[in-house]
């Protein structure tokens, strides 16, 4: 008797945990915003890592070439012509812990640059992303807010 | 009994758990039909547009005016559109120039304000050729000129975008410059303050502009002027303009991401105070202004490491000398003063070029 | 004279010093076996994403050849073909990703716009690959994105071909 209800406690334990264990990091998934309202990213997780997607851009075409924006300020020239459209900007994010996602990298399609970038989740609407240069004060911070898409 | 119930919830939390985690479904084709789950963050304008050349966070480089000639007037009372003073000593430089430090640091970035500040050093070494004898008596100018003249600096920038569209930009700087070395300095009385203020309007991704209200020295004394931005890249991306009038204008040619070209000019301009030429009473000013017409090459060398290269003229636009109360503080003269100068020195013109190497900003 | 000779010997054992220590390199090809990326449907207009593991095959190599894991120095990419299903022919752009948990995303490969009607498709290799051989030994996964033109309700998966060039160190 005694062994069984150990049993159930320890079952009872396990259930309890695993069903408060959902990562804390996985917050961060979903629609986001940055402030110029210029793009909608997409947070997802991958493995163990969260990277965001472009899924909208507010000015799709390209005014030079009526056509969708490419990467065209890739440094490698052979990576040149993979749409904005789905271009993941955001990658290989960690959750540390006390609401900051770390050691990801975000790209600037407009200058071919890479940054190291630092996520701060303010609440559960808004972001920090801040993406620098070394050091965290050599950068610059903008302010992403969550959007919900209007179902159909 | 308990045991079971508890089980029975907790399970069920789980299963509940999962069904929310197999049910999302994102429509993805209607990412234009959202809706902001808080309140949507104030938009405010970058205070950049596309293409312009990178802004510099730390900035090392080495500036050199090629051979030249230098004639230094007796100390005397000279009117002030007088072009030229009783000649007192010439000397031919062979070279002058030296190293320029300049850092920029945030110490707040945001998209809502962006307050930098930072230091400047530049060193300006005369090198003398000769000095061909004008029968005249010394009055060591080009001695103390020879000691070099040095300018150290701090500044602050503070970038305030009102909205979406409008901005206040405001710059002040405090520099000590004269001939003395970073052992010996000169005392902190003789700094000099120049301050700047814009508002602006940035309607688009490729335009900006601004006017506004300086104190300056870049013509070599304390002016008051209006100043005028217009910072503009051409719909192909090839082309731009950077313009801060009437300090500095350039047109800008981008060839790719990491090359750019810069043609225009820069005004540059200090007062410096020679101290082997000033006393207890009156402190001699060297008033220094510049008109440098260049060609800049900019290149990225690896990750946010740039280059430059600077060829160009430099036109001297003034290298007369003041006598000041020696209590430090300056006089306004502007275009239409009519204090008299002390001394009126001339520079002949030189070919000049500078390289530098820079940390910039994203 | 007598010295210029020393330093001349000197100057060459020195060479060959260096020669010798940086070790012959061999390259091998490697095809691997294809890989499986899928994802659930349905699938929207716009991007979607498919994933894969990258399997064991350079580890099975290695033993086969008798090779161990630090004598392999780099892994490139030679060639990447994709097949699919009829239905995801209505597919804009392909991209392929890989990443792991120890190293930060790498674009592989990509194509833009897919040739109309062909359901077996070459990428276009990314010139820059770099060090590849930690995602191909430590259980990297391969992240193909794709915009599609149009909704699909069915469940899709693609089949990826990889032929890696080995560079092993004897």
């Amino acid at each position: 008797m005694k062994t069984i209800k150990k049993v159930f406690a320890t079952t009872l334990l396990f259930f309890f945990l695993t069903s408060f264990s959902s990562d804390e990091g996985d917050r961060i998934i979903g629609l986001w915003e940055p402030s110029n309202g210029k793009a909608r990213i997409k947070i997802e997780k991958i493995g163990p890592k969260y990277y965001g997607k472009i899924v909208w851009l507010k000015e799709p075409l390209d005014p030079t070439t009526n056509a969708p924006k490419l990467d065209k300020n890739n440094p490698d020239e052979s990576m040149r012509d993979i749409p904005l459209k789905g271009y993941r900007m955001l990658k290989d994010f960690i959750y540390i812990e006390k609401d900051e996602w770390k050691e990801g990298t975000i790209y600037d399609p407009e200058s071919g640059s890479i940054y190291s970038c630092v996520i701060n989740m303010k609440d559960e609407n808004t972001l920090d992303i801040r993406g620098y240069i070394g050091v965290k004060a050599l950068g610059r911070t903008d302010v992403w807010k969550r959007l919900m898409v209007n179902k159909k | 009994m308990r045991y079971f119930f508890l089980l029975c919830l907790f399970w069920f939390q789980n299963s509940d758990s999962f069904a929310q985690l197999d049910s999302i479904v994102e429509d993805f084709s209607e990412y234009d039909n959202v809706t902001y789950t808080d309140t949507k963050s104030k938009v405010f304008c970058s205070p950049k547009i596309f293409d312009l050349s990178p802004q510099r966070f730390v900035s090392v480089a080495f500036d050199a005016q090629l051979p030249h000639s230098l004639s230094v007037s007796e100390i005397g009372n000279y009117l002030p559109n007088s072009k030229e003073g009783i000649i007192n000593e010439k000397a031919n430089l062979n070279y002058v120039g030296g190293i320029r430090l300049y850092a920029n640091i945030p110490v707040i970035s945001k998209n809502s304000i962006v307050w930098q500040v930072g230091l400047n050093y530049w060193d300006v070494n005369y090198q003398v050729k000769n000095r061909p004898l004008t029968g005249s008596s010394s009055n060591l100018s080009i001695d103390e000129i020879q000691k070099g003249l040095t300018t150290a600096g701090l500044h602050s920038t503070l970038y305030k975008p009102l909205n979406e569209k409008q901005f206040i930009l405001l710059q002040v700087s405090a520099d000590l410059n004269g001939n003395y070395s970073i052992a010996n300095p000169q005392s902190l009385n003789y700094l000099r303050y120049s301050a700047a203020l814009l508002w602006g309007k940035r309607p688009s991704d490729r335009k900006q502009w601004a006017i506004g209200i300086s104190r300056t020295y870049r013509v070599g004394e304390m002016n008051y002027i209006p100043v005028f931005m217009y910072n503009w890249t051409s719909p192909s991306r090839k082309w731009g303009t950077e313009i801060l009038f009437p300090a500095r204008a350039h047109v800008r040619k981008k060839f790719n991401p990491s090359n750019l070209m810069l043609i225009g000019y820069e005004l540059e301009g200090q007062t410096y105070r020679l101290n082997g030429m000033s006393d207890q009473n009156r402190s001699l000013e060297l008033r220094r202004g510049e008109l440098r017409f260049r060609t800049e090459f900019q290149k990225k060398l690896f990750g946010f490491i740039w280059g430059s290269m600077q060829v160009g003229y430099r036109n001297n636009y003034s290298y007369k000398a003041d006598y000041l109360n020696n209590n430090g503080s300056d006089f306004y003269r502007g275009f239409f003063g009519k204090q008299n100068y002390a001394m009126i020195n001339n520079l002949t013109g030189a070919m000049y070029f500078q390289v530098g190497i820079h940390l910039v900003s994203p | 004279m007598k010295l210029l000779n020393l330093s001349r010997i000197i100057l060459l054992l020195t060479v060959a010093f260096l020669i010798a220590s940086c070790g012959k390199k061999n390259k091998e090809k490697l095809i691997l076996e294809p890989i499986t990326l899928s994802a659930e449907g349905p699938y929207f207009e716009g991007p979607n994403s498919f994933q894969g593991k990258i399997g064991l095959d350079v580890t099975k190599f290695l033993q086969e050849k008798g090779y161990k894991q630090d004598q392999l120095k780099d892994i490139k990419i030679l060639g990447a073909s994709v097949s699919f299903d009829s239905l995801a022919l209505n597919i804009q752009d392909l991209t392929l990703q890989v990443v792991s948990e120890k190293e930060s995303m790498q674009k592989l490969a990509f194509i833009n716009p897919l040739p109309s009607g062909n359901q077996n498709i070459q990428l276009s290799i990314a010139k820059e690959q770099k060090d590849l051989v930690s995602y191909f030994l430590g259980g990297g996964i391969l992240v193909l994105d794709g915009n599609f033109l149009k909704e699909i309700e069915e469940n899709l998966s693609f089949t990826l071909n990889l032929e890696l060039e080995l560079t092993l160190k004897e």
